[in-house]
């Protein structure tokens, strides 16, 4: 019975966060409720990302906001787009699957560059040099305007997607008084999401799963029973990478436009706190401490009333990060290892 | 012709800032041997260690393993070709089973690799299995069967070293390299530990060790190897190295007469 406490908690949990956003909006609770699922399936699928590299592997990433943009902007520049500024059209491009694919690529092979010179780092050393890559990778990003549409962004791609949208989607999301586009990216970040776990799940009880914990717990020792460590860092980084671009790419198709201010550091650390809520190395985790980050930061504007008579934005994006961080601290004090992680493989103790 | 050498130093130098660490002029390990490395503390003993696995890189110096130069080679690369140490300070995989820390380290790197992972074939399933059995049957030479399923972290210090010697044993190695295998266990335990790397040689693994417990290191050694501030100063048999002036000297210090 104790070993399904924790799914207990987690249900709980989702039941009375659910509950609370149905009970303080009195209309558009479906919008809401779309609009939350989508992105906490994008955060959660990227911070399944970062479970592969941190959970698994050890390996402190801060800079998965880059991984994220090179996948988006790989997909949405090789797919019929347009560039912000100058309105410059281009309407050939490649199909959408390959596309995604390309991108997904691209984020891991960001992942190889980035992580051959610094793989033989340790801990804090890859996570300053990881958050100093991300940011070099967003300047440049806003720099090449003649590609990148610069400050101004990309526009005009969510075609590509929306064109596959079934009709019964369409149907269901103007029954529910629900945007169909945005029911549309939820529901394909949803089924991303269980097919990723589907495959981590077989690569986490696999012999190379076995061996990226192993790399986790102690690099020398692996060294000395004749494994190459390097490259098994490589290579869990290089996964990791890819599904944080596939999150990257659903997060412009979410959006609808895509901007370079998008990829800001805070990205990353947002993903971190919903990784750390789930619990850290659990499979399911990740995604569950997304809906939790989400329920608060869509929660806040009805909880702001009991602090302040007539909140303006700023107030409530304060209290928003307030309430993440009390959030966090309790989990830290009564759940060190999250809502879903082990106590036996508590990994916040960072050599 | 085949050489009775399993593994030839020559002209190994390491040293840090102005401290000369290791300073080798050739040594040669012959097969079929237990060979103990001794001497006292801050003898470069571990250092040698580290220098011969390429745990640390050498400034200078040949080696040779097995008829094949290993210079240049990375560590993981000389435990693949059957050089397998052990760790001073015991290095489990704490959060990982005692099960987990065998298999990991029994399993081939074919079936490692991510693709064959994911795919998981039978032969993959067959492997595992196979792997297991391997695993029990090292485990109950250990007397670790107990412990099987428990987190590595749960064990005694001494059923650590047993886990880590278990670790190495299932590569089935050419040449083991036990750093301080009895250091912080107790005696009962450490005559078990002697009992199974006595065992071992018999059936034909080859080992070095760098022991402190001199009797120990003495019954059942059958060459001592002693050094002294990153020096060789002597080597023989246990009886030649006990009756040693220079031994004598560099453990308890000059006699002024």
């Amino acid at each position: 019975m104790k070993k399904y406490k924790k799914y207990v908690v987690a249900a709980a949990l989702l039941i009375i966060s659910f509950g609370y956003i149905f009970i303080s909006n009195e209309t558009g609770v479906a919008r809401i409720f779309v609009n939350l699922l989508t992105f906490a399936g994008i955060y959660g699928l990227a911070a399944i990302g970062i479970n592969v590299h941190f959970g698994w592997t050890g390996l402190l990433n801060f800079g998965h906001a880059a991984f994220m943009g090179i996948g988006a902007y790989t997909t949405i520049l090789l797919i019929p787009h347009a560039l912000g500024r100058e309105g410059v059209v281009v309407e050939n491009g490649l199909p959408l699957p390959l596309a995604v694919i390309l991108g997904m690529l691209a984020a891991a092979l960001l992942g190889l560059l980035l992580g051959l010179p610094t793989l033989r780092l340790r801990g804090d050393y890859l996570a300053i040099v990881t958050i100093a890559a991300a940011e070099i990778f967003r300047l440049l990003i806003r720099d090449f305007e003649d590609i990148t549409g610069g400050v101004y962004g990309v526009i005009q791609f969510s075609d590509s997607l929306q064109n596959m949208r079934p009709n019964f989607i369409t149907n269901l999301a103007t029954s529910i008084d629900v945007s169909s586009s945005q029911l549309w990216v939820g529901i394909i970040t949803w089924t991303l999401i269980i097919c990723v776990l589907i495959i981590l799940s077989r690569l986490q009880k696999s012999p190379w799963g076995r061996a990226l914990r192993a790399v986790r717990e102690d690099e020398d020792a692996v060294r000395a029973l004749g494994k190459n460590a390097v490259w098994l860092k490589l290579q869990s980084f290089m996964l990791g990478a890819s599904i944080g671009g596939l999150s990257g790419i659903l997060l412009a198709f979410n959006y609808g436009t895509l901007q370079s201010s998008t990829f800001v550091p805070v990205l990353t650390f947002y993903i971190w706190a919903a990784l750390i809520l789930g619990g850290v190395g659990s499979l399911g985790g990740p995604a569950l401490g997304a809906v939790i980050f989400w329920v608060i930061i869509s929660g806040t504007d009805s909880l702001a009333e009991f602090f302040f008579d007539n909140a303006n934005g700023q107030q409530l994006a304060g209290v928003r990060f307030v309430f993440v961080g009390i959030l966090i601290m309790f989990t830290m004090i009564f759940t060190p290892s999250g809502i879903l992680g082990k106590k036996e493989e508590l990994l916040l103790e960072i050599k | 012709m085949k050489s009775n050498r399993l593994l030839e130093v020559s002209a190994l130098q390491k040293s840090f800032g102005g401290l000369q660490a290791v300073d080798v002029d050739s040594l040669e390990f012959s097969k079929n041997q237990i060979t103990s490395l001794i001497g006292p503390n801050g003898a470069g003993k571990t250092t040698f260690f580290d220098l011969i696995t390429k745990f640390q890189n050498p400034d200078k110096g040949t080696l040779i393993f097995d008829s094949q130069d290993i210079t240049a080679l990375p560590s993981y690369k000389l435990a693949r070709l059957g050089m397998t140490r052990t760790f001073q300070l015991t290095r489990v995989f704490e959060k990982m089973s005692v099960l987990e820390n065998m298999q990991f380290s029994g399993s081939s790197l074919k079936y490692e690799s991510i693709s064959r992972s994911l795919i998981k074939g039978k032969m993959l399933n067959n492997f595992e299995r196979e792997l297991e059995e391997e695993v029990d049957r090292i485990l109950e030479l250990l007397n670790l069967s107990h412990m099987k399923y428990s987190y590595a972290r749960e064990l005694s210090g001494g059923q650590k070293k047993l886990l880590e010697l278990g670790r190495a044993l299932i590569k089935n190695p050419k040449l083991l390299l036990l750093d301080e295998p009895l250091a912080g266990v107790n005696p009962k335990l450490a005559e078990e530990i002697l009992d199974i790397i006595q065992k071992l040689s018999i059936e034909g693994i080859n080992i070095i060790m760098v022991e402190h417990n001199i009797n120990a290191v003495m019954k059942i050694s059958e060459r001592v190897v002693v050094m002294a501030e990153g020096k060789i100063i002597a080597d023989g048999n246990p009886d030649a190295i006990r009756s040693d002036e220079k031994v004598i000297e560099a453990y308890l210090g000059k006699v002024d007469e």
